[in-house]
């Protein structure tokens, strides 16, 4: 049985949003999980934050909305930290330092006109490798070759992704489907990466209020249990890895993430009702259903294009559009749909009788890919 | 918008200032031995070669206990990138360009330019030589496709 459990959810409108800013935003967010919760201020003890793209925040939101903090904490494994957070705020209240952990993610990087990547002074920039996109096309190269496929593959993921913003209207890619020729002719951004490939740049925040299982209960939100966590980082893979290289992964390796997530949970893939991928670009989301087992390798393409994906079809993943087409809250994002799912509130997507949810957040970090996983269930 | 749809013009106005060289001081004696026109490797006892100073993950040594010595300097593309527009002022005028990981004979990766070729001639899995380039008064390593 389960000990930990999400009792309160905040999500501000996303998109452009001049005239606000990132702390505004997260403001905004703690004060909507809030209100969802039905906690009162002094009750949440615990902030934990993601600094994010943009104006990095730096916790104050935690003092504008009077919270009783006694615990701040700042978090960032870059786009696995979302999941990372939830550990974190286990980590708090197990550790007997609060009841009550507020976990969030706000960015203005929109509004702010982050060019992700331009200028980074790190040991790639000699040879003119930039941006987390580069890196994501390193393995995208790898993986055409590999296994024959090509950009047509990922158009394919693109497509279906959008396919789920479409009927949402909280999307910022709402009504604006999108055809493979659409993305076929988009522009590359660095090659084999179409523009399409990319996930979206917007404003907005997401808070979650994590808790025991027990004390959420008590409070007036339908509880999203925390079932089962596991992660894992590339960092321990080094032997091949140079002094000047992260990445370049053909073969996506989640275990150890896998096995734990759903050791702890005691379930099964098939048991999993609904999927968030992490998507900052198509082909991570290609490479995970693969490593997953929702398909084999190499066959995402076909096994999208015949349908899954889609939110109602039999393997509905990323009901949302999420990063690459709902907003780019980096992991919040999936973590906010997947209890939205579970809550029954997923909208024009929702999957009937939707009990579980498989959550995945992936960071292109110093050390190499990071991973995070997490099952969500209903009570 | 998407994530780096635009590029300002802060980014693609030309200079002829490349970005630095960023150097981890443990790895300094692979950089001093690129400034002398070789490229050096860790050697562990155990036979294993890495690209940077680090502990063995074959058989749990030092990375102190190993020594740097030279390499083949023969590898092989086992994946790369094409940038068509500069994320630093540095390449605007230095476009197409290929960043790729080339996979040396010894097993260690870097990451380097793969140069001499058209860039439509690049491929997974074509043979390079590391060569000794320059970035500005920069040495540093790059893939021949001239082997």
């Amino acid at each position: 049985m389960h000990k930990y459990a999400i009792a309160g959810l905040g999500v501000t409108p996303q998109g452009v949003i001049p005239g606000t800013s990132a702390e505004k935003l997260a403001w905004d967010a703690v004060e909507l999980a809030l209100s969802d919760s039905g906690l009162k201020r002094s009750q949440v003890n615990g902030y934990i934050y993601q600094p994010g793209f943009g104006e990095r925040t730096s916790g104050m939101a935690a003092s504008r909305a009077s919270l009783g903090t006694n615990s701040t904490l700042q978090v960032d494994s870059s786009g696995a930290t979302g999941i990372f957070t939830l550990i974190a705020a286990i980590g708090m209240i197990e550790a007997g330092t609060a009841e009550y952990v507020v976990c969030i993610h706000a960015t203005n990087a929109r509004s702010q006109s982050v060019t992700v990547g331009a200028g980074e002074k790190n040991q790639y920039a000699v040879f003119g490798l930039f941006s987390p996109g580069a890196q994501a096309a390193m393995m995208a190269q790898g993986y055409f070759h590999k296994y024959n496929r090509s950009s047509a593959d990922l158009a394919e993921v693109a497509v279906a992704l959008r396919s789920n913003a479409v009927p949402r209207s909280d999307a910022y890619m709402f009504n604006r489907p999108i055809t493979v020729d659409d993305h076929q002719n988009s522009p590359f951004i660095v090659r084999p990466l179409h523009l399409l490939d990319y996930c979206l740049v917007t404003d907005g925040a997401i808070a979650f209020i994590v808790t025991t299982a027990e004390r959420a209960r008590d409070l007036k939100t339908k509880p999203v249990g925390i079932l089962g966590l596991g992660t894992t980082h590339e960092v321990g893979q080094g032997y091949t890895r140079g002094s000047n290289t992260i990445l370049g992964p053909v073969e996506l390796e989640v275990e150890p993430a896998r096995s734990r997530a759903f050791g702890t949970a005691g379930l099964c893939i098939e048991d999993i009702d609904v999927f968030e991928f992490y998507d900052a670009f198509t082909i991570m989301l290609a490479l995970q259903v693969e490593a997953y087992g929702l398909c084999g390798r190499g066959e995402a393409g076909d096994w999208v294009r015949a349908g899954n994906v889609r939110w109602n079809s039999k393997r509905p993943c990323n009901t949302s559009g999420t990063l690459h087409s709902w907003a780019y809250v980096q992991g919040f994002t999936h973590l906010a749909e997947g209890i939205r799912q579970l809550r029954g509130e997923g909208g024009a997507t929702q999957v009937p009788r939707a009990r579980t949810a498989f959550v995945t957040n992936v960071g292109i970090t110093g050390a190499g890919l990071a991973q995070s996983a997490v099952i969500l269930g209903t009570e | 918008m998407y994530l780096e749809e635009t590029v300002s013009d802060k980014e693609t106005q030309a200079t002829s200032i490349p970005p630095s060289r960023v150097v981890a001081v443990e790895d300094q004696p692979f950089w001093d031995a690129i400034d002398t026109g070789k490229v050096l490797l860790a050697r562990c006892s155990c036979g294993a070669y890495y690209a940077r100073s680090q502990a063995c993950l074959r058989c749990d040594a030092t990375a102190q206990s190993m020594t740097w010595e030279p390499a083949s300097g023969q590898g092989t593309v086992r994946t790369f990138v094409v940038f068509d527009k500069p994320y630093h002022p540095y390449f605007t005028e230095r476009l197409p360009y290929v960043v790729a990981v080339v996979a040396l004979t010894e097993g260690p990766e870097i990451t380097t330019n793969v140069i001499d070729t058209d860039v439509a001639n690049v491929q997974i899995g074509m043979p390079v030589r590391i060569v000794i380039g320059e970035r500005g008064e920069q040495k540093i390593p790059q893939a021949s496709a001239r082997v």
